[in-house]
């Protein structure tokens, strides 16, 4: 017959067990939740030939969200998504630009003339992939002087 | 708490119960195993259901992603099905042992009509979730499963159609099954189970029969009652332990199956169902009338018109009384009769559905 | 509250709690070394989700094929084969329970190659192009139907050959055709003798058109030598080993073919054969008697034919009829029409047959088990009995002639490639490389407005329109196009209108010019530097390089050349610097002269010539 003392003792492992298998199952539930990898569009986005972009004009890349505006010393992408809450902003007539959402306004080179938007739309690096086709990065902001040079 | 924790347990026990309950040989724990395995099954079905998309294009890889990327995603899987595959055993297992205890006599005549339909419930979510990974094994098995729902006369084809929700199984069809899996049979299985639970207080705990309450002191005087907790809810928190740490060692250790990706061009040679199916599938290679439709439908009314037919009072609480002989044959050799064409239809059936003599 | 209860029960629920404590520790632990963030490439098209990349990286990948093929259109696996979803390393590499597909063997990265480039196979494919050419020169579609291939047509009609051919002959062609002419292509079947006398009497049992009635006298073997010299025979058939491969072999002619066929078939081959290439020559009876005499006399092979002999009796009808059986059971109607109709093929078909395992195929009696669809074919082709079992039929599958190890690992690489669904088009669309034909919406504008009927696209199109409409993204301005798709203008003043006004939409001309710009670019001016330049200094060098000998500038110049007065507007700067430093190569009809100047030269006549508008418009104001 065992003792009450060692009764309570072995209790207690169980009941300790049972604290830990909780503080475990929260652990890795939290782990669980967060899958390690993205379906979504990646970060790089795709823009396609330098060709699409004639100097001069202004192009909005709907899959890529960005404005693409090409000039004599190359290409530049600008973000088209507002600084406030993210939504898609739209081109004016003037060149400037104004969010559907909230009604910020931004000029052409994405300073901010009116509106929430606490910061200009930032300009994103764009390179050259293996085959020669642009993509903008989207997680790579640039200064608004820098050009990439498409020749 | 434990006033909160007492009344939530105490709506489902007697606050006092008889000892005979708490024996073991008494009743197996078969049921509570049972209800522990739903409770497993809901928790890792929740979490599978946070990385699942019911679409033909994801479904299957997001068993893959499940496999290789979400942590602890693998053994998520595996514990859903290993204790699926467990539930349709002991569901099965609970029902034998009640059969030969004569559980299904009166009072607890509705209960057992109750419990047939908790054992088809187990079976529908087993069939609905065998479609969802989307691989070749799920996707045969459920085309093979609904072909034979439309050798129902008259009804087949709408049935089938109602099922499918196209003349295939395609997108349609997995959406539905989703549905019905996640939804619609968890909800009845739950709400069943609940009537079940009820039922079992309210017919008066387990049946005992005047030789057991000979033997080991049943009695229904207050007296000599114990208290529900902690003498029975303790084994009950035990029984639940023991079975989870079960099968999450087997989770551990084995790997739940995932074939490659459905694919309606090309039918695998032999197409199997689910082994619980199989038998099933063995009569109905013979006729998918009589083995797909007659056989079972005949065997679930069968069972549900049980205890309105035999109603003899004798020998209850006892495995294998001398005056339930005869039945107890007959039952006996309709589960070994199942058990042969299951054991048939899993090892003896290679390509083509042909005789093998080395098990497949 | 301790319940008050036995120990045992004490004992098993803290053992269970330890042990579920456990159990989920080792599940922790299993999961340590999971990275942070798995980088995986998704192909949705493909069905591909790759994640290689965790451990091998693409940039290290040999050659330049991923140049053409970048991993983000591509992935890694349609090429390598193994699991692209895992995460380690047994799991994407070998084969498992759940999934059958282990990395490709060099071979089976050949077929993945083949599979996709099904048309024409590009350099580094010359053996799976040599096992497409062997496989229809062998004539393999007539016993296995296979999508996209014909069933052969080279192979002789058979009905009516008793007047044609000798019983000796033919029991010797059927034994090993190659024993009389070695380099034919008809397969050796392996027959039994009562097998060669049944199809022996069933080909002879008829007659064919009745022959012409051979004149009394006999030729001089001398004289048909000198005229089969002088007709040129040797241009269509081979003699002694030399000449052409349009007839058959004439060596050994004269042991196969009887005297009266012979004379026949020279005086008018069409009335014996309708559908031969054999033309109708315009000889005299005496030179074509003389012709059959050298045939029959010196064209016999020396491997011992009897040379021809009158018939041996009347034919056995049961015997014949049994031919006909054998002649349908071994597929020889494959590929021999009999009297212009050609029954069921024998083989199964070999389409999607790149689908199979090599695990699902039968494994041979003797010889090793193929490690490949590649392999197993090979085998099948070299040793077609190999597969052959006791007590079941013996296989069909002739022996191939001449057909070497190498070749038939070569035909085996083009049969694995046969496979279904075809790529997806956009695969070898978009490449910098070729130009890409119009999809879509683009596809439907092009169909209705048949651009291509005058214009060239890459190899395709017509030849009219005198601008190509590849490279032309590189060429033109996009406003422009717009414009001159609705409503088109005469550049080339001396050539006259030529584009229809074809009532193109505003809508349809942005599309088709966004079509031509996004996909259809000349790397060669793309590639040129474009910079400030001094417009002053380009009028200057415009009249002193004559460019008015040919253009017309504010209504001076000569029509030779397109008009220049709206260039700035027209011309894409770039391409018009890259007139002068590339000069006739990148222009339409290549017919500018190559203007040697100075890069920036080239930049100020550039400048000058984009400023035109403004220009012309001044001049006009004065």
């Amino acid at each position: 017959m065992t003792s009450p003392e060692r009764r309570n003792f072995i209790w207690q492992i169980g009941t300790a067990a049972v604290a830990v298998l909780g503080v475990q199952s929260a652990w890795s539930t939290l782990r669980y939740a967060r899958a390690p990898v993205s379906y979504g569009p990646t970060r790089r986005r795709p823009l396609g030939q330098a060709s699409r972009f004639p100097r001069g004009s202004v192009v909005f890349v709907a899959d890529a969200g960005v404005f693409v505006s090409r000039d004599s010393a190359g290409i530049r992408a600008m973000s088209a998504t507002c600084t406030h809450l993210g939504c898609t902003v739209r081109a004016q007539a003037d060149g400037g630009f104004v969010c559907p959402c909230h009604g910020s306004r931004y000029d052409k080179s994405g300073v901010v003339l009116s509106g929430p938007a606490p910061a200009p739309l930032p300009f994103l690096r764009v390179q050259r992939d293996r085959g020669g086709r642009l993509q903008a990065d989207l997680d790579v902001p640039v200064p608004a002087d820098q050009r990439t040079d498409v020749g | 708490m434990r006033a909160v924790l007492s009344s939530l347990v105490l709506h489902v026990h007697a606050p006092k119960v008889r000892p005979a309950s708490l024996r073991l040989r008494a009743t197996w724990a078969l049921g509570l195993i049972s209800v522990v395995l739903l409770g497993l099954l809901t928790m890792t079905g929740i979490y599978l259901m946070f990385y699942y998309f019911p679409h033909p294009d994801a479904a299957w890889r997001s068993m893959k992603d499940l496999a290789f990327v979400v942590p602890f995603g693998r053994v998520t899987r595996n514990l859903h099905r290993w204790t699926a595959h467990g539930m349709v055993a002991l569901v099965t297992l609970h029902m034998i042992r009640v059969y030969l205890t004569g559980g299904y006599k009166r009072p607890r005549e509705a209960n057992w009509v109750a419990g047939v339909a908790l054992g088809v419930l187990t079976l529908a979510l087993s069939f609905t979730g065998y479609l969802l990974p989307w691989d070749q094994l799920a996707y045969w098995a459920v085309t093979v499963g609904a072909n034979m729902a439309a050798a129902v006369p008259w009804l087949g084809q709408p049935l089938r159609l109602l099922l499918l929700g196209d003349m295939s199984v395609g997108e349609a069809a997995l959406l539905r099954f989703y549905v019905l899996h996640c939804v619609v049979l968890p909800v009845a299985i739950f709400g069943l189970l609940a009537f079940h639970l009820f039922r079992v207080r309210k017919d008066g705990g387990l049946v005992v029969g005047q030789h057991a309450a000979a033997q080991i002191g049943t009695t229904t005087e207050s007296s000599k009652l114990i208290p529900a907790w902690p003498h029975l809810i303790y084994r009950e928190l035990v029984v639940a332990g023991l079975t989870t740490a079960a099968f999450l060692a087997l989770a551990l250790l084995l790997d739940a199956p995932l074939e490659p990706q459905a694919d309606p061009t090309r039918t695998p040679n032999p197409a199997k169902a689910p082994w619980y199916f199989l038998g099933i599938q063995e009569l109905a290679h013979s006729s998918a009338f009589w083995g797909g439709v007659f056989v079972p439908a005949a065997t679930v009314l069968g069972l549900m018109v049980l205890p309105y037919l035999d109603t003899s009072e004798q020998g209850l609480g006892l495995y294998y009384p001398r005056q339930r002989r005869v039945a107890i044959h007959i039952f006996l050799a309709g589960v070994a009769f199942f058990v042969g064409v299951t054991v048939i239809g899993t090892w003896f059936r290679g390509p083509a559905w042909q005789w093998m003599w080395w098990p497949y | 509250m301790i319940p008050r209860h036995e120990a045992w029960l004490h004992w098993l629920f803290a053992g269970s709690m330890v042990a579920l404590v456990a159990l989920v520790g080792l599940a922790m632990w299993q999961e340590r070394e999971r990275p942070a963030q798995v980088a995986q490439r998704v192909i949705a098209p493909l069905g591909v989700v790759d994640r290689c990349e965790l451990c091998h990286d693409a940039d290290q990948h040999p050659g330049k094929i991923l140049d053409s093929h970048p991993p983000d259109r591509f992935g890694c696996t349609p090429c390598h084969g193994g699991q692209g979803y895992a995460t380690t390393r047994k799991a994407a590499h070998d084969r498992s329970p759940d999934w059958q597909q282990p990395l490709k063997t060099p071979s089976e990265r050949l077929v993945a190659c083949a599979s996709c480039h099904q048309g024409s196979s590009p350099p580094e494919q010359a053996d799976v192009a040599a096992g497409r050419q062997a496989f229809a020169r062998l004539g393999c579609a007539g016993c296995h139907p296979t999508t996209g291939a014909a069933r052969p047509d080279f192979a002789p009609d058979l009905s009516g050959l008793s007047d044609q051919v000798t019983p000796g002959w033919l029991r010797m062609w059927l034994q090993t055709p190659q024993k009389l002419d070695p380099r034919h292509r008809m397969p050796t079947f392996a027959l039994q003798t009562d097998q060669i006398e049944a199809l022996v009497a069933m080909l002879l049992e008829r007659a064919g058109p009745k022959l012409l009635a051979l004149p009394a006298h006999s030729g001089d073997a001398d004289r048909g030598q000198q005229a089969v010299a002088q007709l040129r025979c040797a241009t269509c058939h081979r003699i002694d080993g030399r000449g052409g491969n349009v007839g058959p072999d004439l060596s050994i002619a004269g042991s196969k073919l009887p005297a009266a066929w012979l004379y026949s078939w020279l005086m008018d081959a069409r009335r014996l054969r309708p559908a031969t290439p054999m033309p109708k020559f315009c000889i005299a009876e005496e030179q074509a008697i003389d012709i059959v005499a050298y045939i029959r006399e010196q064209c016999v092979p020396d491997s011992g034919t009897t040379p021809w002999q009158e018939r041996e009796g009347p034919v056995e009808p049961a015997l014949a009829e049994k031919g006909r059986q054998l002649f349908g059971e071994l597929g020889c109607s494959g590929c021999h029409p009999l009297a212009g109709k050609r029954a069921e093929v024998a083989g199964i078909t070999l389409d999607n047959f790149g689908e199979r395992r090599v695990e699902d195929l039968p494994v041979p009696t003797r010889g090793p088990v193929a490690a490949d669809l590649a392999a197993w074919v090979a085998q099948k082709v070299l040793k077609p009995d190999a597969f052959d079992r006791p007590g079941q039929p013996r296989t069909r599958m002739p022996l191939l002639p001449d057909v070497s190890p190498k070749l038939a690992w070569q035909l085996g690489l083009a049969v694995a490639s046969l496979r279904a669904p075809p790529p997806p088009p956009w695969l070898r669309q978009d490449t910098p490389a070729g130009p890409a034909m119009p999809n879509g919406k683009t596809a439907e504008i092009v169909e209705r407005f048949q651009c291509l009927t005058c214009h060239q696209l890459g190899k395709a199109g017509g030849e009219v329109a005198r601008v190509p409409l590849t490279g032309v993204g590189s060429r033109l301005q996009g406003p422009w196009l717009e414009r001159f798709l609705q409503s088109p203008v005469t550049v080339r003043m001396n050539q006259g209108e030529r584009m229809p006004v074809f009532g193109i939409t505003a809508p349809e001309a942005q599309r088709l010019v966004h079509w031509l710009q996004s996909t259809q670019a000349d790397a060669r001016i793309e590639a040129v530097q474009t910079g400030q330049g001094d417009a002053q200094r380009g009028k200057w060098l415009y009249d002193k390089l004559f460019c008015d000998a040919c253009h017309v500038l504010g209504g001076q110049g000569r029509m030779e050349g397109p008009n220049l007065d709206d260039v700035g507007q027209r011309l894409q700067p770039q391409y018009i610097q890259a007139i002068f430093e590339l000069g006739a190569d990148v222009v339409p009809e290549g017919r500018h002269p190559r203007v040697r100047i100075e890069a920036a030269s080239a930049r100020d006549l550039t400048a000058y010539l984009l400023a035109l508008p403004a220009a012309a418009t001044a001049a006009q104001g004065l």
